[in-house]
């Protein structure tokens, strides 16, 4: 067996560990305090959506989760090909963090534009189990994300989540690229704490933050060690 | 396509993703509260919302073979733009009593002085953002709570909580709430004052 097909394998296991890890567990990758969890006796609701045989059109939109008029709280898991966050200079794949090529974006899609607020989710660059590490290319990196995330940004209540595209070039999607949503509590309605004087409709790029490199600069708020 | 149009697209195609928003709100209930402001490390503004009122509403004083009066000073805390309990918490509670109308006003000339001090709040077991003063309302009248301490936000700081009001129909709650205070939580009556008919009545005499 080849290193190649030796990587390819353990990055797929990887992959597919996580993914059940963060379906199931909820507690995965940090300690965060503003993760109550599901309350005992319930089961999370967990959609899996394959990415694989898509191409997203530069400017298009591909909407993953509709909970409206619910604002929830839960996990996001992104696998995407990705490119490296400017600055990094690709030479260490135990240090380079990377950006996906695809937007997340979150907040609440309203009919009336005033009440819509969408902005990029802040994700966490996930090295252990990506491609740069596992098979030395950006074909697959996996991201996650606490929606909503109270200390690190984006929208703070969530009723959708959708993927665009702003890279100005198609993106192709492969096998093992997928999104992974949790939900595990529902935190409100929206009918009862409208975002108002929009819209707010923010399409840069998603802030990436990276807990396992040297940079502690870009770990963000509120994350242990473990 | 360059940056302009690719946003112009988006902002069209958002736009048109219908979403039906319901008018799903939850159940009123007898409760204030308050909003604390403060800057994370980061300089970024946060906000944190305290709900208090008794457990269990409306209230009634215990009486034996009647009621009771297990009604809990309790607090909800939440962070205000997300919803997110906040589930850690250090505080403490100074309880206020006064047996009618008369005693409130003699201590708005005299002033407020608790019948309880330092009382602990603790956080109520599997259900995060909600604490409890545990306590049995002995007797009919008007209660006070001034709550104080921190909240834990996140685990990236504490916030200082200083919550302090009186039950709405007191006579002049605004002497004893804090300025910021919204809303309100019922005084405790006598558990006899809700029974309807009150009195025997008179039944004819074939009934």
């Amino acid at each position: 067996m080849t290193i190649l097909k030796q990587n390819r394998i353990s990055m797929i296991a990887g992959t597919a560990i996580l993914t059940i890890a963060l379906a199931f567990g909820g507690f995965s990758f940090a300690s965060h305090s503003f993760e109550a969890g599901v309350a005992e006796g319930t089961i999370p609701d967990n959609t899996h959506i394959r990415l694989d045989g898509m191409t997203l059109p530069a400017g298009g939109v591909f909407p993953l989760y509709d909970a409206s008029p619910n604002y929830v709280s839960g996990h996001f898991l992104l696998t995407s090909p990705c490119e490296l966050v400017d600055g990094e200079t690709g030479d260490d794949p135990d240090n380079d963090t990377y950006q996906p090529l695809v937007t997340a974006i979150a907040g609440h899609i309203d009919e009336h534009a005033s009440g819509t607020h969408m902005e990029p989710i802040p994700l966490f660059y996930i090295n252990t189990v990506s491609s740069p590490k596992l098979a030395g290319n950006g074909n697959q990196c996996v991201f996650h994300a606490h929606i909503p995330d109270p200390l690190n940004g984006g929208a703070p209540r969530v009723t959708d989540i959708d993927l665009v595209n702003l890279s100005g070039a198609n993106i192709e999607f492969k096998s093992g690229h997928i999104v992974d949503i949790n939900v595990q509590r529902v935190l409100g309605s929206i009918a009862d704490d409208p975002y108002e004087n929009g819209p707010v409709v923010d399409l840069t790029r998603n802030v990436i933050y990276d807990l396992n490199d040297d940079d502690k600069n870009n770990d963000g708020l509120g994350h242990s060690s473990q | 396509m360059n940056t302009s149009k690719t946003q112009l697209f988006l902002v069209a195609s958002i736009a048109s993703v219908m979403v039906l928003a319901g008018g799903a709100s939850e159940q009123a209930f007898a409760h204030g509260g308050q909003v604390f402001g403060f800057n994370l490390p980061n300089g970024e503004h946060r906000l944190i919302t305290v709900i208090m009122g008794h457990n269990s509403e409306p209230t009634a004083a215990q009486e034996s073979g009647k009621h009771d009066g297990n009604h809990p000073m309790e607090l909800f805390i939440r962070d205000t733009r997300t919803g997110l309990d906040l589930a850690e918490a250090d505080l403490t509670v100074d309880k206020y009593y006064y047996k009618n109308d008369k005693d409130f006003n003699k201590a708005v000339d005299k002033g407020f002085k608790p019948k309880v001090k330092y009382a602990e709040v603790g956080a109520v077991h599997g259900d995060p953002g909600h604490y409890f003063a545990r306590q049995i309302l002995a007797e009919p009248g008007i209660y006070g709570y001034h709550v104080t301490g921190t909240v834990n936000y996140f685990g990236v700081m504490d916030v200082p909580i200083d919550v302090k009001a009186i039950c709405r129909d007191s006579p002049d709650p605004s002497a004893f709430n804090n300025p910021s205070w919204f809303g309100g939580f019922g005084c405790t009556p006598d558990i006899d004052d809700g029974k309807f008919p009150g009195k025997k009545v008179k039944h004819d005499k074939d009934d």
